[in-house]
């Protein structure tokens, strides 16, 4: 669905609020509802409040200053910044023109985000424990952006089932999407921005916004699929957290982190330039056993996506 | 003031108009929207050490007015009134634009009569992507399913306000529903 479908354009047309407006800052209305607001004096843990449970991003209010009323980033944390990415950078071009010294952690990382992101083809697998001993699974192939996905459910007993979501699509091509249901001349349109950015994109992006000279370290090397693949560990800080919530919202959402300050731990193994498995944990629901785990493999497979027939 | 009492104020300032204008869609007068706004930001206030920051706090704004306006609907038994004003599906209870409302205010515009006949959770798509404007993305975090299942949902919400709209007002040049395919043939 996008704005420019007819029939959404005639009921935007239709918005009360176009002959209704909020009423206007200064005016006694306005000032009326602030008051009534403000004279709510329960304390702040009420447990007869009707508000949905609150999930704080993280904020550091000596991160930030008031500035026209709004709060912006304070500049002379914007200027520090500058300066210690400007030292990365010339430490950076020392590590690369230096032939001796070993690529950082931080920069192979960085570099299989880079090379992950911009495989033209490649599988993926994703998997997010459900916290009763059971997984849930979405196995896909990427050609570019297009993808084709399928979903199952591993019970307790190890048993699998197909798990047929009849409001999810299955395949995307280009800017279209077909649920099960639908036929090959039965496409949805789906903008980018309106659906789970792809795995590999989600990935790099969240390994790019976490990884830095300080917070990783090498754990050691293990198998992935019957690859040898090094394990890293990113140590997660308030800064980390902040800047994994600067993310697209479509790309926190494919692995459900819309609450960035949940999460607890961040594991990724790398093998050939690429990455080969993320592994985020936070605590929602489960404390014990929350977590989603992408792995990629197949790179560079004869993978093509067309329409369900 | 408190740094805490001020980050409420600047909450307050930069959220007000749209929170009272996500109520007032689903609310049948000013007055009402005035309410679920005092008493939504009254939460608010009462919670504010622990509020969420950002989109999230707007987030959690719509999610409180939508509480408070369904405990509201089970309190006053606007079922019962619903049902004398509109004869069609009668929804169940929820934060929803009241039919009765839609159709009431706007004298029967087709497009408002197909959207009353909708049920509650297309009906709620529908007003939140049309009229409060919402990402898709956001409007998947305040129902907690993913971005995909909203656009689904979306689409067959649109193509069953399309086909209501046929058969409330046939007329070609309102329904939309011709209009509705792209030039492949598909539905948008």
């Amino acid at each position: 669905m996008t704005d420019r479908d007819p029939l959404i354009e005639q009921l935007i047309t239709l918005d009360p609020v176009h002959v209704d407006r909020a009423p206007e800052p200064g005016s006694t209305r306005h000032a009326e509802i602030l008051e009534r607001a403000m004279q709510k004096t329960v304390t702040a843990t009420d447990p007869s409040d009707p508000g949905p449970s609150i999930s704080p991003q993280p904020t550091d209010p000596g991160d930030r200053v008031q500035i026209g009323g709004r709060w912006r980033p304070r500049r002379r944390s914007v200027f520090l910044l500058g300066a210690v990415a400007a030292i990365l950078a010339i430490v950076a071009g020392v590590v690369v023109f230096e032939p001796d010294r070993p690529v950082s952690p931080a920069a192979a990382l960085s570099r299989a985000a880079e090379n992950t992101n911009e495989a033209l083809t490649l599988r993926s697998e994703y998997v997010r424990e459900d916290g009763d001993g059971g997984f849930s699974v979405v196995r896909s192939e990427h050609r570019g952006g297009d993808v084709r996905r399928t979903f199952s459910v591993i019970e307790p007993d190890g048993s699998e089932r197909t798990d047929v979501e009849d409001d999810e699509f299955i395949v995307y091509i280009g800017n279209k999407g077909w649920t099960v249901n639908d036929g090959p001349d039965k496409a949805t349109i789906v903008q980018p921005e309106e659906r789970n950015a792809p795995y590999a994109e989600s990935s790099a992006a969240i390994v790019e916004a976490a990884v830095s000279e300080s917070t990783v370290t090498e754990v050691g090397v293990e198998d992935v699929r019957g690859v040898e693949a090094t394990h890293y560990h990113v140590r997660l800080d308030d800064a980390v957290i902040r800047r994994l919530g600067t993310l697209r919202p479509n790309q926190l959402s494919a692995f459900e982190l819309e609450n960035t300050s949940s999460i607890r731990s961040l594991d990724v193994w790398i093998s050939d330039g690429y990455i080969r498995r993320l592994r985020v944990t936070q605590n929602y629901e489960a404390p014990d056993s929350s977590g989603t785990t992408v792995e990629f493999y197949d790179f560079g497979a004869d993978i093509t996506i067309t329409p369900p027939t | 003031m408190s740094p805490v009492d001020e980050r409420f104020r600047i909450l307050f300032d930069d959220h007000f108009a749209d929170l009272w204008h996500f109520a007032r869609r689903r609310c049948s007068s000013a007055d009402e929207a005035d309410d679920v706004a005092a008493e939504t930001f009254g939460v608010a206030w009462r919670r504010r050490g622990d509020l969420p920051a950002g989109n999230g706090a707007r987030l959690w704004l719509f999610g409180t007015a939508r509480m408070l306006i369904a405990n509201q609907r089970r309190s006053t038994g606007r079922r019962e009134r619903l049902h004398r004003r509109v004869e069609m599906i009668a929804p169940t209870l929820a934060p929803t634009p009241d039919p009765a409302d839609l159709v009431g205010e706007r004298d029967g515009d087709p497009i408002l009569v197909a959207l009353a006949t909708l049920t509650n959770d297309d009906r709620d798509l529908l007003v939140m992507r049309a009229w409060d404007g919402m990402a898709v993305t956001d409007i998947a975090a305040l129902l907690d399913v993913t971005p995909n299942a909203v656009s689904v949902r979306l689409s067959k919400a649109r193509t069953r306000l399309a086909a209501a709209l046929d058969r409330t007002d046939p007329a070609p040049s309102r329904t939309g529903s011709k209009r509705s395919q792209d030039p492949e043939g598909d539905p948008i």
